[in-house]
C-alpha cells in the first residue's frame, strides 16, 4: 500500500509540473488588431516575440504576388495590422473572412507582421460571423440561426 | 403563411417534450421523497416526452424533404440541390437541430434502458432524474432560443432555393461523425444516471447494470472521433488528421474520462474496489459532454466577448454549474457511506495497474482540459488573451500516453489481487523477443523509405518495440485457448489494446516524419525528391464547369513514381459558387508503408500549378489500428465469458 501511495504521488507531481511548464512555454499571446496598435504605442509588444493576431481580412487589401501575400487584418473597432506571408494560403482564406495569423514583427521598423502560419478555422465559427456581418445580414435581416455547424 | 400539418405537429411535439420531461423530473423526485409509486408516473411522462421529440424530428425531416424554406433552420442548412442523404443529415447541420438530436437520443436510450434493465420503484425514479432534467433543459433551450422549427420573422425575405450546407460538410464522414459523437455523449447519460441512482438509493448493482451502456458509449465515441479524424484527413486535403482544435478536444475529454472509468469499473467488478473513484469518473465524464458542447457552441474559445453575445452560453453555463454542484454535492454528502467490498493488497496486481492507468488518463484529461480552456481562464483572470496550440499538446501528452501504452502491454497478463505469476514471466520473455524483432523490422522499413535509421522520436522507437512486445504474447494466448472459448471478452480487450498500439505506431511516425513541400510543375515536367525516391510528373490539367454536380472543378493529374510503382493521381480544386470557399480534393497514393498526398495549392497559369506534397510513413496504420480496436470492442460487447 505504501509503495502505491508513494509512486502515485510522484506521478501526480510529475503530471502537474508537465502541464504547467507546458502551458508556460507553449502558449502564445493573442491579440486583436486594435490591441496590437495600442500595445505598440505603449511599447508592450516585444518586436521579436511570437504572437497570434486574429481578425478579418480587410476587403480590398489582399495582394497576391509570386513571392508573397500581403493583406491587412482588421476588426470591428477598425484596428489595422499589415501582414506579410510567404507560403500557401488555406482554401477558405478570402477578403472579409476571419483569420488568425501567427508570427512576429521581426524587429521591423514599419511594424509589418511577418506571419508564417495562417489559420482559417474549419468549423463554421469564422465564416458564420462573417456571413452574419456582411451580405447575409443584408439578405435576411436577423433571420440567420445562431450557433455553429459541426 | 400557415405551417403544414407535420411542421405544426413538430412544434407541438417540442412543447410536449418540454412539459412532460418537466413532469418526469418532478415525479421522479417525488418517487424518492414521497412515495416510490411516483416512479411509474415519471416513467410514463418520460415516455410521452420521448414521443414529443419523435414528433419534432418528424416535423423537421418532413420540412427538410419538402423544402419548406419558410422555416429559418431549413433555409440555412438545406437547399433544393442537396442530395437526399444530406437533406436527412441536415437535421444535425447546425445548433438547433443538434439539440433536437441530443434530446431524441437521450429519450431513445433512457427509454430502452429503463425497459430493458427492469427498473422499479425509487431506483427507477432516481435513474430518470438526470435524463429528464437534461431533456427538459434542452427542450427549454429549443423552445426559447434555438427552435429548429421556427419560421422566419414576418416581412422577412425568404430564400427561394435555400442556402444549403457547407460543401465541406457534404461528405459521408461528416454525415455520420456528429451523430456518432452524440450517440456516445447521450449513452454516457445512462451510466451517469446509475451512478446517481447508487448515491440516492444505495443500489448495489450500479456498475453491473451500467457496464453494457458504458461499453456502448465508448464504442460510439471512439468511432465518432476516428471518423472525424478520417474526415479531416481526406476531406480537408492537407495531410493533417488531428489539429488539437477545441472542437476536437471537446470530444476527446469525455473519451479520456470514459476510458478511465471503463477500466476502473473492471476493477470494481472483479475486486469491489474504487467505488468512490468510479462515481467521480462517470459523473465527470457526463459533465464533460456538457462542457464540450458548451465550448464548441458558445464561441467562448475565440473570445470571451463572443460568448457574452449569445444567451445560450449563459444558460449552458448555468446548467453545467447546477449539474456539478448537485451531483458532486451528493457525492460529498454520501462520501462516508460509499463502500468498497474489499481492500488493496498487492502492489504488482491488476488493480494497481488500473490505478496507474486511471492516473495517466486523468492526467491526459487535465492536460487537454487546461490546454483547451486556458485562453478563457487567462482572459478572465489577467485580461491577457493567450492561444494554446499543437506544440503544447505535443509536449504534454506523449509523456503520459507512452507510459500508458507500456502499461497497457503488460497489464492484461497481471492477476487480480495476487502478485503476478509464471504467465507474466513467460510472456515477458517472448514479448521481449517479439519487441526487438518488430523494432528492427520497422526500422528497416523506414530505412527503405529513405529515412535515416536512427533519426526518429523516442515515442516512435517505443511504439515499434511495444507492438511486437504485445503482439507475440497475444498470438500465443489465442493459440492456447480452447476452441469453444475462442474470442471471449478478454480476447476482445486484448485486440482493443493491440489496435491502440497500431494506431500509436502510425501516429508517432506521422508526427515525427511528416514531410511537406510545395512543388511547381508544368505539363510533362518532372520533379524528383531524391531522399524519398519519389518522382512526380504532371500529365495534364483541365478546367471543367460541367461536372454534372453543383461545382466547377480544376483538376491536375500527376504521375507518382515511387516504390517501383507508377500511379496516376488526380487532385482537384472545386468551386461551389460565390457563397462558399473552394475546396481541395487531394490525390492520394497510399500503401501500408506510407501515404503520399498531392493537393493543388495554387494555379499559376494554364500549364503551371503549385502542388503541396505530403509524405507520411505508416499513416495507414492509424486507420488499421482504429478498425482493429473497434472490432476488438465488438467482441467485448458480444459479451462471451472467459
Amino acid at each position: 500500500m505504501k509503495r502505491t501511495v508513494y509512486s502515485l504521488s510522484l506521478a501526480f507531481v510529475a503530471i502537474v509540473w508537465l502541464i504547467f511548464s507546458g502551458l508556460k512555454e507553449a502558449s502564445l499571446f493573442f491579440y486583436f488588431p486594435t490591441e496590437v496598435e495600442r500595445s505598440i504605442e505603449n511599447g508592450e509588444i516585444e518586436p521579436q516575440s511570437r504572437i497570434r493576431i486574429g481578425g478579418f481580412v480587410s476587403p480590398g487589401s489582399l495582394e497576391i504576388t509570386e513571392e508573397k501575400v500581403v493583406f491587412i487584418l482588421t476588426d470591428d473597432e477598425k484596428g489595422i495590422v499589415e501582414v506579410q506571408y510567404i507560403g500557401i494560403l488555406p482554401d477558405m482564406f478570402a477578403e472579409g473572412q476571419g483569420a488568425v495569423v501567427e508570427g512576429s514583427f521581426n524587429d521591423n521598423v514599419d511594424w509589418i507582421f511577418f506571419a508564417d502560419v495562417i489559420f482559417v478555422k474549419h468549423g463554421e465559427e469564422y465564416s458564420k460571423d462573417h456571413l452574419d456581418k456582411s451580405e447575409m445580414k443584408e439578405k435576411f435581416g436577423s433571420g440567420i440561426p445562431s450557433g455553429t455547424i459541426k | 403563411m400557415n405551417p403544414s400539418l407535420p411542421v405544426f405537429l413538430g412544434r407541438f411535439g417540442l412543447w410536449v417534450l418540454l412539459f412532460f420531461s418537466l413532469l418526469a423530473l418532478l415525479s421522479s423526485v417525488f418517487s424518492l421523497k414521497i412515495d416510490p409509486r411516483w416512479a411509474k408516473v415519471a416513467k410514463r411522462s418520460f415516455s410521452v416526452s420521448f414521443l414529443g421529440s419523435i414528433l419534432a424530428v418528424y416535423g423537421l425531416e418532413y420540412a427538410l424533404f419538402n423544402h419548406d424554406f419558410s422555416i429559418r433552420y431549413i433555409a440555412t442548412v438545406s437547399s433544393k440541390a442537396q442530395p437526399p442523404i444530406y437533406l436527412f443529415s441536415a437535421w444535425w447541420g447546425s445548433l438547433e437541430g443538434s439539440l433536437l438530436l441530443w434530446v431524441f437520443l437521450i429519450g431513445f436510450f433512457c427509454f430502452f434502458a429503463s425497459l430493458k434493465d427492469g427498473l422499479k420503484g425509487s431506483v427507477l425514479g432516481s435513474f430518470l432524474i438526470l435524463p429528464s432534467a437534461t431533456s427538459c433543459f434542452f427542450a427549454g433551450l429549443m423552445v426559447r432560443f434555438a427552435n429548429p422549427l421556427a419560421a422566419f420573422p414576418e416581412n422577412n425575405f425568404i430564400p427561394v432555393d435555400g442556402i444549403g450546407m457547407n460543401p465541406l460538410l457534404q461528405n459521408l464522414g461528416m454525415a455520420i461523425h456528429p451523430p456518432l459523437l452524440y450517440l456516445g455523449f447521450t449513452c454516457i447519460t445512462i451510466p451517469a444516471s446509475y451512478g446517481i441512482c447508487h448515491l440516492l438509493t444505495g443500489e448495489k448493482n450500479w456498475i453491473k447494470l451500467s457496464s453494457r451502456w458504458t461499453n456502448l458509449a465508448w464504442l460510439f465515441l471512439t468511432a465518432g472521433i476516428l471518423v472525424g479524424s478520417w474526415w479531416a484527413y481526406y476531406e480537408l486535403g492537407w495531410g493533417g488528421w488531428w489539429f488539437w482544435d477545441p472542437v476536437e478536444n471537446a470530444s476527446l475529454m469525455p473519451w479520456l474520462l470514459l476510458t478511465a472509468f471503463a477500466h476502473s469499473a473492471l476493477a470494481f467488478k472483479a475486486r469491489g474496489l474504487f467505488n468512490k473513484w468510479n462515481l467521480f469518473l462517470i459523473l465527470s465524464s457526463y459533465g464533460m459532454t456538457l462542457v464540450g458542447t458548451f465550448i464548441t457552441r458558445s464561441g467562448i474559445i475565440t473570445s470571451v466577448h463572443a460568448f457574452s453575445e449569445s444567451n445560450l452560453g449563459y444558460w449552458f453555463l448555468g446548467y453545467i454549474t447546477i449539474y456539478l454542484i448537485s451531483t458532486f454535492g451528493l457525492l460529498g454528502w454520501n462520501w462516508e457511506k460509499i463502500e468498497n467490498t474489499s481492500s488493496f493488497e498487492e502492489f504488482s496486481s491488476k488493480e494497481n495497474a488500473v490505478l496507474f492507468n486511471n492516473l495517466l488518463f486523468l492526467g491526459m484529461f487535465v492536460a487537454v482540459f487546461f490546454g483547451t480552456t486556458w485562453p478563457i481562464f487567462s482572459e478572465i483572470s489577467t485580461g491577457e488573451k493567450v492561444s494554446v496550440g499543437a506544440p503544447y499538446f505535443q509536449k504534454t501528452i506523449p509523456p503520459m500516453a507512452m507510459p500508458a501504452l507500456a502499461l497497457m502491454s503488460i497489464a492484461p497478463w497481471l492477476s487480480w489481487k495476487r502478485k503476478y505469476g509464471k504467465k507474466l514471466h513467460f510472456y515477458f520473455k517472448i514479448g521481449l523477443a517479439g519487441g526487438i524483432l518488430s523494432f528492427f523490422f520497422f526500422s528497416y522499413v523506414r530505412n527503405s523509405m529513405g529515412l535515416n535509421l536512427f533519426d526518429t522520436s523516442w515515442e516512435h522507437f517505443l511504439t515499434t518495440f511495444l507492438f511486437g512486445f504485445t503482439f507475440i504474447p497475444i498470438l500465443y494466448e489465442f493459440r492456447n485457448t480452447k476452441r469453444n472459448n475462442f474470442l471471449n471478452r478478454y480476447h476482445g480487450g486484448l485486440l482493443v489494446h493491440l489496435g491502440v498500439l497500431i494506431l500509436a505506431l502510425g501516429a508517432t511516425a506521422s508526427v515525427h516524419h511528416k514531410f511537406q513541400s510545395d512543388i511547381t510543375l508544368s505539363n510533362n515536367e518532372e520533379q524528383f525528391l531524391p531522399q524519398y525516391g519519389i518522382k512526380l510528373k504532371q500529365l495534364s490539367q483541365r478546367f471543367d464547369d460541367q461536372t454534372g454536380s453543383n461545382y466547377s472543378s480544376f483538376s491536375g493529374s500527376v504521375l507518382i513514381n515511387s516504390d517501383n510503382h507508377e500511379t496516376v493521381v488526380i487532385s482537384e480544386k472545386r468551386d461551389y459558387g460565390p457563397n462558399w470557399s473552394p475546396t481541395t480534393e487531394m490525390g492520394l497514393k497510399s500503401n501500408w508503408k506510407r501515404d503520399i498526398t498531392i493537393s493543388i495549392s495554387e494555379i499559376i497559369d494554364d500549364s503551371k500549378v503549385v502542388y503541396r506534397i505530403t509524405v507520411q510513413p505508416f499513416l495507414k496504420l492509424l486507420w488499421i489500428g482504429g478498425i482493429v480496436s473497434i472490432l476488438g470492442f465488438l467482441i467485448v460487447l458480444r459479451g462471451k465469458k472467459q
